[in-house]
């Protein structure tokens, strides 16, 4: 019963998340991506994205071996361990995370090879493979975070604790999503003229005065890119260098920050947050009936846990990435509201298509399982609905 | 005392009586060795090819080639333990035998052609290790933005430091303390051992093990580390150590944040009372016996994954930390000015755990074991840094010992076996960090 009750407060509150402003029943103007793009890009661009789509994938199911072969032997690591049950379950979840690492390593080192002979990226090999393995240090943090929660309260609540541990999860979540501006360092202003831009769009978009950055990643890429975060008082739009120097017209730059204002204008932070609380809560459950046996209380149950939270999330990345795509046409709407200039959105998805060799049309089922965006076809498609209905 | 081991093994019959006098110009005193080692030194190096190539075909060194290169190597230890504060007596200038500090290098022997062949390969590790254990090492490079900036960085070598704080501590006792010159010894003793096996003196590596040197034996001290693990090691967490560590890292931060203001209560009341408050000593004693147990794990001293706790017992290389005593107010009151030699002979300490931690890395990656002689190098290291974060802390008035614990390497009365599953448990695994 309470369940029930808790699926349908689950649905209900999902349905709320899932609605955006743009029109119901815009309709999108069939369009090919050769009419629209220049063919050679395009042919490029699908050329480039085929070999990192199948990349990805096969990571994918790499993650996925090595995970249930892990199920299987990761309690070994157990006895490389001097630290109590839950010092023990942080050895294991890293040690997991590890190898998935290792085991994915030859996929990362072959599309870097396949990015850097198409200009996309400018790192070496060496350098890719360090700084990936010591960003391994952070993301052992956040496992052991994330098992020192899981661990304490199963041992207090024993098989209750999933509930509790989705709510504290989500503050988690929330606190880190306020206070991401502050933990990325060297953002810099931009020049009077994007600052000034910026805020002449977050009036119109009726935002109090959020402040624009541009990071410096020209060392590692060529790609352009920009992206909001930050929650309340520490909202942020960030502007890559490569956008803000790279040849793009000033109408471009401010259509991109009108979007990045949209996510803001529209609280998809916010509701992020509230996706990832949808999604934890049955993710939590799922890994409190797989390790029902032993409790998760016990480290040898971590394997199991990671695994069916990586299962979990698989199966839920449809939702979650179709939400996330209509966040960025609602981001996109609100730009086109903000600039009333579909050109310069046209123009700017040309660009990210022949610099950033996105492909403009990407097979649907990749876009339905992966895509976070809509296709560069599908926004130059807005773009013109928009101003249709002017 | 006779060093113990073989191949080139140093030895030193010190009393660490020093005449201020000289002690105050001793740089100025050296300066004709330093010439006259600079001159041979050239001789050393415009022979050398020659040398190699005859030890190559001969598959020894040459008689006259190995006297010659012996002298020299011997000249140079002297001359450094003379100028280093290691000794009290002014240096013959021809590498004689007899020195107070001396080294006994074997005769000629075969040695095998792909070792003389790779020689300067092979002794690259060692001379790394040298140079922490040495004056240092350095490096510099230019700004990829701006070709202006130079960044660069120095770190102290252990036997520099000690030779500064043995110059200040000999002008002021007449005497050098048995710590910094047991430490001179041992880091003189591995250059020599470096330099010996790099001009094909010998064909035995150099041992950085402290045990392998007799010296005088570590007075007692309240902070002491007992290493009861194994040198087998897992090699992917070998692999993924650095990572690994991070989440302690994160925690020795947190810690080390509530173990400063616990520090500066401790301070004020043993300035008070004369004396540390047991919970007080029991918290900071856990949170250095910590930091030895993260630093063991980082540096590969340790196998296992330690706990967060820092129980005693709890970890196979483990601090004894005497109960609180009663602390003279004058030194708790001077505590930090009194530490700041330590921290300086700690910050050699550094890079000599840098290097020799790299090491056993490497060693444990490919062989799956970390050497015996990189086992108690760090173990030495290690325990040096927690006594002096003990003396920091009031964990103790006793000055942190400085050099290795020089009791000598335990008699092995059977081969080492390999660890197996059946293996009875270590007295860690038998009372493991809870919760």
């Amino acid at each position: 019963m309470a369940l029930a009750g808790l699926a349908a407060v689950w649905l209900w509150a999902a349905s709320r998340l899932w609605d955006t402003t743009v029109p119901t029943g815009l309709e999108l103007p069939p369009l090919a991506a050769d009419s629209v793009f220049d063919p050679a890009a395009v042919t490029k661009a699908e050329h480039y994205e085929a070999l990192v789509r199948w990349l990805f994938i096969a990571s994918q199911v790499g993650l996925l071996v090595v995970l249930a072969v892990y199920v299987r032997r990761g309690a070994r690591f157990a006895k490389e361990s001097a630290a109590g049950p839950i010092g023990t379950g942080f050895l294991i979840g890293m040690m997991g995370l590890a190898l998935v690492w290792l085991a994915q390593l030859p996929f990362g080192i072959v599309e870097l090879w396949w990015s850097r002979r198409h200009d996309v990226v400018e790192i070496g090999y060496a350098q890719y493979v360090v700084e990936d393995f010591l960003a391994l240090g952070g993301e052992f943090v956040f496992v052991c975070v994330a098992l020192l929660v899981t661990m304490v309260l199963a041992r207090v609540l024993h098989s209750g604790w999933w509930l509790p541990a989705t709510a504290v999860f989500v503050a988690l979540a929330a606190l880190f999503a306020f206070v991401a501006p502050y933990l990325t360092p060297g953002l810099e202003p931009p020049k009077d003229r994007v600052a000034a831009d910026a805020r002449k769009l977050a009036r119109v978009e009726a935002l109090p005065r959020v402040p624009v950055r541009v990071e410096e990643v020209r060392e590692f890429t060529n790609a352009p890119n920009a992206y909001a975060f930050g929650l309340g008082d520490t909202r942020r739009v960030v502007l890559w260098d490569t956008l803000v120097d790279g040849g793009f017209s000033r109408p471009e730059i401010r259509s991109v920050i009108a979007h990045e204002l949209g996510h803001h204008k529209h609280d998809h932070i916010a509701k992020q947050v509230g996706w990832f609380a949808l999604l934890m809560l049955p993710a939590s459950l799922a890994v409190a009936v797989a390790t029902r046996r032993r409790g998760l209380a016990d480290p040898a149950a971590v394997p199991v846990a990671l695994f069916v939270v990586v299962v979990m999330s698989m199966l839920t990345a449809p939702l979650q990435t179709a939400a996330s795509r209509r966040y960025e046409a609602e981001a996109d709407w609100a730009a086109l509201e903000a600039t009333r200039d579909p050109r310069a959105m046209e123009t700017l998805h040309r660009r990210f298509t022949e610099e950033g060799l996105a492909d403009p049309d990407p097979p649907g089922w990749f876009a339905l399982l992966f895509d976070t965006h809509p296709s560069a076809l599908d926004r130059v498609a807005m773009a013109r609905a928009w101003r249709e209905r002017q | 005392m006779t060093g113990a081991g073989q191949g080139i093994r140093v030895h030193h019959t010190d009393d660490a009586a020093r005449s201020r006098v000289t002690v105050f110009f001793r740089f100025i005193l050296v300066i004709p060795h330093l010439i006259w080692m600079l001159i041979w030194g050239i001789g050393i190096v415009v022979v050398l090819p020659v040398h190699w190539v005859i030890a190559l075909v001969l598959g020894r060194s040459a008689d006259w080639a190995h006297a010659f290169y012996t002298a020299y190597v011997r000249y140079v230890l002297h001359v450094y333990a003379y100028w280093y504060l290691a000794t009290e007596r002014y240096p013959g200038f021809v590498g004689d035998p007899g020195y107070v500090v001396d080294a006994e290098i074997p005769a000629p022997e075969r040695q095998r052609r792909w070792t003389i062949a790779l020689r300067l390969i092979l002794a690259i590790p060692p001379f790394a290790l040298s140079a922490a254990l040495g004056n240092g090492f350095g490096w510099g490079g230019r700004s990829a933005e701006n070709a202006d900036t130079v960044a660069s960085s120095f770190n102290l070598g252990l036997s520099f430091v000690i030779a500064v704080l043995a110059w200040f501590a000999a002008l002021a006792l007449a005497r050098v303390p048995q710590g910094l010159r047991d430490a001179q010894v041992y880091c003189l003793g591995y250059a020599t051992q470096v330099f010996g096996y790099f001009f094909l003196l010998t064909e035995r590596y150099p041992t950085s093990d402290p045990n392998a040197v007799a010296l005088s034996p570590m007075p007692d001290h309240p902070v002491r580390l007992t290493d009861g693990g194994e040198r087998s090691r897992n090699r992917l967490l070998v692999l993924f150590r650095l990572p690994l560590a991070v989440p302690h890292f994160v925690w020795l931060v947190l810690w080390s944040i509530v173990a400063f203001v616990v520090a500066v209560a401790a301070w004020v009341v043993a300035l008070v009372t004369g004396r540390v408050p047991d919970p007080l000593h029991r918290f900071l004693g856990a949170f250095i016996r910590y930091s030895a147990h993260v630093l063991s794990f980082v540096y590969v001293l340790g196998g296992p994954y330690p706990g967060f706790l820092g129980r005693a017992g709890s970890y196979p290389v483990d601090l004894e930390i005497d109960p609180p005593q009663p602390q003279p107010r004058l030194k708790t009151l001077f505590r930090i000015v009194l530490a700041v030699p330590a921290f300086l002979a700690g910050a050699g300490f550094s890079s000599v755990m840098l290097v020799a931690g790299i090491g056993a890395w490497w060693a444990g990656l490919v062989v799956g074991r970390i050497p015996e002689g990189l086992k108690g190098l760090l173990a030495w290291a290690i325990r040096y840094q927690a006594q002096v974060y003990g003396y920091f802390l009031l964990l103790t008035e006793r000055y942190p010992y400085t050099g290795p614990d020089g009791r000598g390497r335990p008699e092995v009365s059977a081969p080492e076996a390999e660890p197996s599953a059946g293996a009875a448990p270590q007295a860690w695994q038998q009372a493991p960090e809870a919760p």
